[in-house]
């Protein structure tokens, strides 16, 4: 589903931050994005969400050629693609609700329809009762739910996480991972950078592992 | 598409400090401009009267000469000949003793003139329509020993001139005064975007199209214009009553174009809403 060609980026003027990633994600998959810190896993992120064009290289996703794609043509993928970032991004001014329904009305979708969506995740990831409440006020665990809700709303086809278990304590990230498996079982595709270690033995799905910006295989990752 | 969003603001523009004066400053544009425009428009309206009612009426002149030379009449009658024969002349008349004594009365009272009194003869000459140019006219009377051509327009022409380069300065100034604004708003649409980049960023990587982001700009630019513009439209309204009463006072007859006050708000407006538009669309360009 998605397919990167000996892909390379570089920001700006400076080195190339990633340097020949090539790999395939088979639809429904689940991956660990891992490596040191300053190895490019937020780099790498960045090029599945869009965020960024790689300086060199191919990438498909939902078997479109995104290299080629004419700008206007992204928005619409975007949509089909969730991201849950280390930061959380919440906006400040938004109550929880309206924070949790910004990417469907991006995309436009009925004012009431999206509403009934959004109460009602609110309501299953346990916020039924901070709908109106500013994201300032709640706790980091409660925010990086709302982050999750906003990520998974669309029902995207992609679902990334940067981090997602670093500004939480081990119980919450444990019921998080349970959640993404549960989107993994699904059908949704999943890659989630993390350092936590523990967490990737627990779960034991594939890695993908960056050192200085290339893609180590899984083979030599554990011999090292 | 529509052309303004219904959903509640996503980009909390309406907090910004910048829009809070920008209403006052709109207005006071909105002043500027439609005070430049109506009174330009209302003096130029006049000024195209007064060019009607003095184009097309010139005065020759014979004047009593000595013994020596041809006699008055015949000298007329040859004016009269020549100015009737020319294609920028549509009528000649001379005036006659009864309307000859009516001009004179303030000098020598009513009742005939006295004899020995050399007064010249007088033609009325109505020119054609759309002539201005009497300078073959005036070369041809030369001719007729004694004949002078009394372009009473002359003068009001230089006025009108004048007038016409006045009129000329207004316009450069009103298109300075919208020059202004459209870079005022250019520069207002920038500062909003800059401040707000983190949510236009999110925006944009949760799926909205640069069409749904600029939406919001535009909406925010349309209400801000239209509060500025509508404080403006009423003070330019009040100002100029008060200028034309005063005018009224002092005898001058002023008629207002009073239809041209929307002019300017609704330009103004439509301004805003257009640049938002494009400075939205070149900045959201710049994303990948
Ligand atoms: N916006 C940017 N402009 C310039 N260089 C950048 C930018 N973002 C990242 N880099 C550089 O790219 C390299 C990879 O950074 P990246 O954030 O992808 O690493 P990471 O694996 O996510 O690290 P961490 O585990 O600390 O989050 C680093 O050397 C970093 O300095
Ligand atoms: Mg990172």
């Amino acid at each position: 589903m998605i397919r990167f060609e000996s892909v390379g980026l570089r920001y700006g003027t400076g080195p190339e931050v990633l340097r020949d990633i090539s790999f395939d994600l088979a639809q429904g998959s689940f991956h660990f994005l891992t490596g040191p810190s300053g190895a490019g896993k937020s780099s790498l992120l960045r090029l599945l969400y869009l965020a960024h064009r790689p300086s060199r290289g191919l990438i498909t996703m939902f078997g479109q050629d995104v290299m080629t794609m004419p700008r206007d043509a992204l928005a619409p993928l975007r949509q089909h693609i969730g991201v849950v970032f280390q930061d959380f991004r919440l906006l400040d001014h938004l109550s929880v609700l309206d924070n949790v329904a910004l990417p469907l009305r991006a995309a436009g979708q009925p004012e009431a329809q999206a509403m009934g969506h959004v109460k009602e995740l609110l309501k299953w990831i346990g916020l039924g009762d901070c709908l109106h409440l500013k994201p300032t006020v709640l706790s980091g665990g409660q925010q990086q739910r709302v982050a999750i809700a906003r990520a998974v709303i669309n029902r995207p086809r992609l679902l990334l996480a940067d981090e997602p278990t670093g500004n939480v304590d081990n119980a919450i990230a444990l019921r998080l991972l349970y959640l993404f498996e549960e989107l993994h079982r699904l059908g949704t595709t999943i890659v989630v950078a993390t350092h936590n270690e523990a967490l990737i033995e627990r779960f034991g799905f594939p890695r993908l592992h960056l050192s200085e910006g290339q893609l180590v295989q899984e083979a030599r990752h554990a011999a090292v | 598409m529509p052309l303004f969003s219904r959903a509640r603001p996503v980009i909390p523009l309406d907090r910004d400090a910048s829009g809070r004066y920008l209403p006052f400053i709109i207005a006071g544009l909105t002043v500027l401009a439609t005070l430049m425009l109506v009174l330009c428009l209302s003096l130029s309206h006049a000024v195209s009267g007064w060019q009607n009612e003095l184009s097309g009426k010139v005065t020759v002149q014979i004047l009593p000469l000595d013994k020596t030379a041809q006699p008055l009449p015949e000298r007329v009658e040859a004016a009269l000949a020549l100015l009737r024969a020319s294609p920028v002349v549509a009528t000649a008349e001379p005036v006659g003793e009864a309307a000859m004594v009516q001009l004179l009365a303030p000098w020598f009272g009513q009742g005939s003139l006295p004899d020995e009194l050399p007064v010249p003869a007088l033609i009325d000459v109505e020119l054609k329509p759309d002539v201005t140019d009497i300078h073959g006219l005036r070369e041809a009377l030369e001719s007729v020993s004694g004949a002078q051509l009394d372009d009473h327009g002359s003068w009001m022409r230089e006025v009108h001139r004048l007038a016409m380069l006045g009129l000329g300065v207004a316009a450069v100034l009103l298109l300075l005064i919208i020059g202004a604004a459209v870079l005022m708003l250019i520069l207002l649409v920038q500062t909003a975007m800059e401040a707000h980049h983190e949510v236009i960023e999110l925006l944009h990587l949760v799926g909205a199209t640069d069409a749904f982001i600029a939406r919001q700009l535009r909406r925010h630019m349309f209400w801000l214009s239209v509060q500025g513009t509508l404080l403006g439209g009423l003070v330019a309204t009040g100002l100029l009553i008060l200028l034309v009463r005063f005018a009224t006072r002092a005898g001058l007859d002023v008629a207002v174009q009073w239809h041209l006050l929307p002019v300017m708000p609704t330009l103004l407006i439509a301004l805003a809403v257009i640049t938002a538009h494009h400075v939205a669309h070149r900045r959201l360009g710049e994303l990948p």
